[in-house]
């Protein structure tokens, strides 16, 4: 039994090892990213892992970042996180994807040296003070019955007290974080061969789960998959389109941006290839052997990461599928396939290696698997990522239903510090959907749930023109300084870039350019532009489609040089602006009135946000609620009419019913204290 | 085991009685009938407590939902009040969601109060101003749009109105809306697929999401032009007196509601002080703008008259000018002006000639024939009553070359629905301009996420503070 009746007597006859602040279960992206926060913040914190040599695994594919997911990266850099500075040290290719489409939804994305990301993340760990790295199984959670809290009726009834390992040792913290990833009862799947196993081949976490639900929490079970390893030497890769690093790289971290002494690990190209005709045959006829279709797996999968089997099932008029062919390292030869993931027998997946060009005599290094596993439903958080029902009890990343490392590692990171924030009776952090994907990713996950593994996409976020990858630090490293995990120094420089863009905007406002100007006559006119009476100032020849800022440059004597190491220049006295300075000047001219537009329906949004539903209110007293929403209401307890909109079976007539109802409860409340 | 008599002891609390509201549903003044509501859980054993019902009816209690009783209404003393009707509505099937019972009585002031007081010694509430409608929309009865419809169904001063107000009740927006939104909705998911998925995948934004976008638009365009036939339904088609002062507008307005004195409504105290009087005229609602005349434009009163005015003649759907024969030449030259201004400003005028007393000199009259050849011109006198309905056959005139013979395509009839519905189109504008002008999708897909925001603002969907609290305060007492 992990219900703790007496602690003192408990404390008396157990084996604990340890009494810190906050105690960490799993060292993956979430694990590493909440132990940092918190002691970085001054928890003494307790980061348990099942083996040391596999903390911070990529066993899927070893890239971090993407659409929507390098925007939260940046994020995670931007607040005071790891992720960006460990995959910074560590990348071997990069692209900016979608630069096509738009500067909002530009999204870095770099191919990692994965054992290496491994062992710079450990070794970054070891380094941080009051952070203890430990080996061991949890299986078990340790709690009691919290004391009724007279001012709140729905307060938590049980609160954690700590965990105990396999071996029976028990660990106590009044915090309690659970990074799972995809541990907890794991089983991998490859056609009819089901053995329980956590991912890589790593030990599965079992008997976690009996906690959880002794807990009385509700779990889910999801599945996912990953594709097969291959041989570099097998594959023919120069028959095969070449996909190159970028021009330029770009790091993730803030702190690295634009500096001279930052380069990249190496800048390896990756290789597309097309699946067939045949191919599509080949999975349609074995589709009855799918574990997928064949009933084996009945877990939900992923719809924005789905296999191949399951992309010729449900994409029935594509023919051909684009497979990405990746490097995983500078000093290994296996060969990642993205694009390819399966869960087919191993007959079948050689088979169908056979009829894409370029990898048909591919020689397997590993089969590609699907792994089902345990989770917690995450509408039972609150915006903390706290259980409401368990006070102390944190839950990250995969055990959320989230995938990727990048929605794991911004959930690892909001835990942890409001792991140390509660403990420390300060202020709750809840990152609000207008100013962060992480806001929209918890936000999501919380109050909408899920039913399959939860990709971020940036068309989740309602304001995406604001939530762009190279504005994070705007949005973010304010709140990072004052939480206290960006460091002075490097917020000052964070200062003086604000400064240097304010200052270049402003000087664009105020230089003026006289249409009679011949130089201007001929500008305007090799860029079919329209010219009109009097003059220009530059921001308003900059707002238009046709002009660039690097097109200006030619009616513009006094703009500053754009260089690297700009901030180290600018504080020697030069007058200087770094690339990425430069880019926010353009993108801030050019998108204004977009971005005006865009704060306009924010506005709105915030009210609803910003009306908070005292804790003690009482939804089953509200007869106008339909019965679902009632329940609903009651038992997720939203902190904002906003976020009480979001619950599937809230409808707006509910809401509505719900805002009267709160005037009314304001009104009554007052006219109460008045009358008093 | 049906009893039919009130039981002796009634158990409720206080609290129960308090949570009960009463007031009358029909407006104060003299009438033959009154109608009074009482809502509550409890609203059928308060009426037991002061109804006794006629031979062989049944005590408020004992009535099923939409059964009527009839007896005598009493106060707690027992005093008799009134001879009444009772009809029983039992939750949820009511307007309020809760048990209610209307009560029909006798409409005179006392006996009405009377009655009224009779509940509220039980310790039952007065209702608050929309009380009624706040109820039925806490109890899931009305959605925010309904509830707005039930308050120009209120206001509703003729018989095209009431029939806006009841498509709206019954949702013809919202669905109209949902159409819109629909539509945007797939031009949105497009570009999101295009913006999520890598090139290679193959989605593209071509001119499918272009024409769902021009359609939307049209469609709009469709239902703001259907605005002005709405507005003309709702706030009733505008027709401005106009002309100097003593030129007789007065007279010609007495004169042109003496005939029609089934509903007039004066409103006064409201902002549009210049708005006079509604009137029915067979069924198509008229409102009738007298502007003063002014004499002197350095008198700050009067230029607040005149700005005013100004505002009116503005709004008017249609301007009737009021001439008569007995001005000097300095005045007929300022009338020519004014007519001047009004024809070139494009507005729908008509030149009423007044023959109370004088009569035309027929050269002023070649005169006015020569300077405004196409300018619809009607002799009127408030004496004659065929000139008179000549006038109003004028009026109808121009109302049916504007109103649509079918209201079924009017949709928007508040100034509410319409600027959010204009703001609308002008974001879809926007979001089709981007394209035009090549810049990136993610500009597109921002400008129309910001058009389905607001048409959801529309019909409610999205709920805002701004709306309910809107919409609750125009109710009246009794609603």
């Amino acid at each position: 039994m992990a219900e703790i009746k007496d602690l003192n007597q408990f404390k008396a006859s157990e084996m604990i090892v340890e009494e810190v602040d906050v105690i960490v279960v799993g060292a993956g992206h979430a694990g590493c990213e909440a132990a940092v926060a918190a002691a970085k913040l001054g928890a003494k914190t307790l980061l348990f892992t099942m083996t040391l040599d596999s903390l911070a695994n990529m066993p899927c594919n070893p890239n971090i970042g993407g659409t929507a997911k390098g925007q939260l990266v940046r994020e995670i850099d931007a607040l005071g996180g790891i992720m960006g500075l460990i995959a910074d040290s560590e990348f071997i290719q990069f692209r900016m994807l979608n630069s096509s489409k738009g500067a909002a939804v530009l999204s870095p994305r770099a191919q990692m040296d994965r054992t290496h990301y491994q062992r710079r993340m450990k070794q970054y760990l070891e380094t941080v003070p009051g952070l203890q790295l430990f080996q061991a199984e949890i299986t078990e959670l340790l709690w009691q019955a919290s004391d009724f809290d007279p001012d709140n009726p729905f307060a938590a009834k049980k609160e954690i007290i700590g965990v105990r390992s396999r071996a029976g040792v028990s660990y106590l913290a009044p915090r309690v974080i659970l990074a799972t990833g995809t541990f907890l009862n794991s089983q991998v799947i490859i056609g009819d061969s089901v053995q329980d196993s956590g991912p890589d081949g790593l030990a599965p976490a079992l008997g976690l789960s009996d906690s959880l639900r002794e807990l009385g929490l509700p779990l889910k079970r999801f599945k996912t998959g990953t594709p097969a390893r291959m041989h570099r030497r097998s594959l023919r890769l120069e028959e095969l389109e070449q996909q190159p690093n970028d021009e330029l790289s770009k790091p993730f971290s803030y702190a690295n941006e634009d500096r001279s002494d930052w380069q990249p690990k190496a800048e390896l190209p990756c290789w597309l290839a097309w699946t067939t005709e045949a191919t599509k045959q080949l999975l349609l006829d074995n589709i009855h052997r799918s574990p997928l279709y064949s009933g084996v797996i009945e877990s939900v999968g992923p719809r924005y990461c789905p296999s191949i089997e399951d992309k010729y099932v449900k994409f029935p008029d594509h023919e051909r599928h684009h497979i990405f062919l990746e490097p995983t390292g500078l000093d290994t030869a296996e060969i990642y396939a993205s694009g390819l993931s399966t869960s087919m027998p191993v007959d079948v997946q050689k088979a169908m290696l056979k009829t894409i060009k370029g990898i048909e005599d591919a020689e397997l290094m590993r089969f590609g698997y699907a792994i089902e596993y345990d989770l917690v439903d995450p509408t039972a958080l609150d915006l903390t990522l706290s259980l409401r029902s368990v006070k102390g009890l944190y839950t990250a990343g995969q055990i959320n239903g989230s995938s990727g490392y990048e929605e794991a590692a911004a959930q690892g990171l909001i835990a942890g510090i409001n792991a140390w924030r509660s403990l420390n009776g300060e202020s709750a952090l809840v990152i609000e959907r207008s100013q962060a994907y992480i806001g929209v990713l918890i936000d999501d996950l919380v109050s909408k749930g899920t039913d399959e593994p939860y990709r971020m996409m940036t068309a989740r976020a309602e304001y995406r023109l604001i939530l762009r990858q190279d504005n994070a630090d705007q949005r973010l490293t304010p709140l990072g300084y004052e939480l206290g995990l960006i460091s002075a120094e490097r917020y000052a420089a964070f200062q003086r870039k604000q400064a240097r863009i304010e200052a270049e905007l402003k000087r664009l406002e105020n230089y003026r350019v006289r249409s009679s100007d011949p130089k201007v006559k001929a500008f305007l006119e090799s860029r079919k532009s329209a010219t009109k009476e009097g003059g220009f100032s530059l921001k308003e020849l900059l707002k238009r489609p046709e002009i660039s800022y690097s097109d200006l440059a030619e009616l513009d004597p006094e703009r500053p040089p754009i260089e690297l190491d700009a901030d180290q220049k600018a504080l020697a006295g030069a007058h200087v602006l770094a690339p990425a300075e430069a880019f926010a000047v353009e993108l801030a001219i050019k998108y204004e009135g977009y971005i005006k537009l865009e704060e306009e329906r924010l506005r709105r949004f915030a009210q609803m946000e910003h009306r908070l539903i005292p804790e003690d209110f009482d939804y089953l007293k509200l007869s106008g609620l339909s019965a679902e929403a009632r329940q609903k209401l009651h038992e997720r307890r939203p902190l904002s009419l906003g976020q009480a909109g979001r619950i599937s079976g809230v409808s707006p007539a509910d809401l509505s019913v719900l805002l009267v109802a709160l005037k009314m409860h304001g009104k009554s409340k007052s006219s109460a204290e008045s009358e008093a | 085991m049906m009893s039919e008599e009130v039981p002796a002891q009634l158990e409720y609390s206080l609290q129960a009685a308090a949570d009960c509201i009463a007031a009358f549903a029909t407006p104060p003044g003299q009438s033959a009938l009154a109608v009074l509501r009482i809502s509550g859980e409890i609203a059928p054993q308060i009426v037991d407590r002061l109804f006794r019902p006629g031979r062989n009816f049944k005590p408020a209690s004992k009535l099923a939902g939409y059964t009527m009783s009839y007896g005598y209404w009493h106060d707690v003393s027992g005093q008799l009040l009134d001879e009444v009707v009772i009809a029983a509505f039992r939750a949820p099937n009511s307007y309020t969601g809760e048990n209610l019972i209307e009560v029909s009585c006798h409409g005179g002031y006392a006996a009405r109060q009377a009655i009224l007081d009779s509940i509220l010694a039980l310790g039952v509430s007065p209702a608050d101003a929309g009380e009624f409608s706040r109820r039925a929309f806490m109890n899931g009865k009305l959605d925010l749009s309904q509830a707005e419809a039930v308050m120009d169904m209120i206001a509703a001063v003729s018989k095209t109105q009431g029939k806006l107000a009841l498509a709206q009740r019954r949702g013809a927006i919202r669905k109209t809306i949902e159409e819109l939104s629909e539509a945007l909705y797939r031009a949105l998911a497009k570009l999101e697929m295009v913006l999520e998925f890598a090139d290679s995948e193959g989605f593209t934004a071509g001119d499918e999401l272009d024409r769902e976008m021009a359609e939307a638009a049209d469609k709009m365009a469709e239902v703001l032009s259907g605005y002005r036939q709405g507005r003309v339904i709702r706030e009733g088609f505008k027709v401005v007196i106009a002309g100097r002062s003593n030129a007789g507008k007065s007279s010609l307005l007495n004169a042109l509601l003496g005939e029609d004195r089934a509903i007039v409504t004066n409103i006064s105290g409201t902002t549009r002080d210049t708005l006079d009087a509604f009137f029915d005229l067979d069924g198509i609602p008229i409102s009738l703008t007298d502007t003063a005349g002014f004499r002197d434009a350095d008198n700050p009163v009067e230029q607040e008259g005149i700005k005013r005015a100004k505002q009116a003649l503005d709004d008017a759907d249609l301007i009737l000018r009021v001439l008569n024969p007995d001005f000097s030449e300095e005045h007929l030259a300022a009338e020519f002006k004014a007519l001047d201004e009004l024809i070139a400003a494009g507005r729908e005028v008509v030149l009423l000639l007044g023959k109370d007393d004088l009569s035309w000199p027929p050269e002023l009259l070649a005169e006015l024939e020569r300077r405004f050849p196409d300018l619809r011109k009607q002799a009127y006198s408030k004496y004659d009553q065929d000139l008179l309905a000549a006038v109003r056959e004028l009026i109808r005139e121009k109302y049916e070359s504007l109103a649509p013979a079918e209201h079924g395509d009017v949709l928007l009839s508040n100034s509410r629905q319409k600027r959010c519905l204009e703001r609308t189109a002008e974001l879809l504008d926007e979001a089709r301009a981007t394209r035009a002008a090549a810049l990136p999708l993610e500009i597109t897909a921002s400008c129309l996420r910001s058009a389905i925001d607001l048409l959801a603002e529309i019909t409610g969907e999205n709920v805002s503070e701004e709306l309910v609290e809107q919409i609750f305060s125009r109710f009246c007492v009794g609603k």
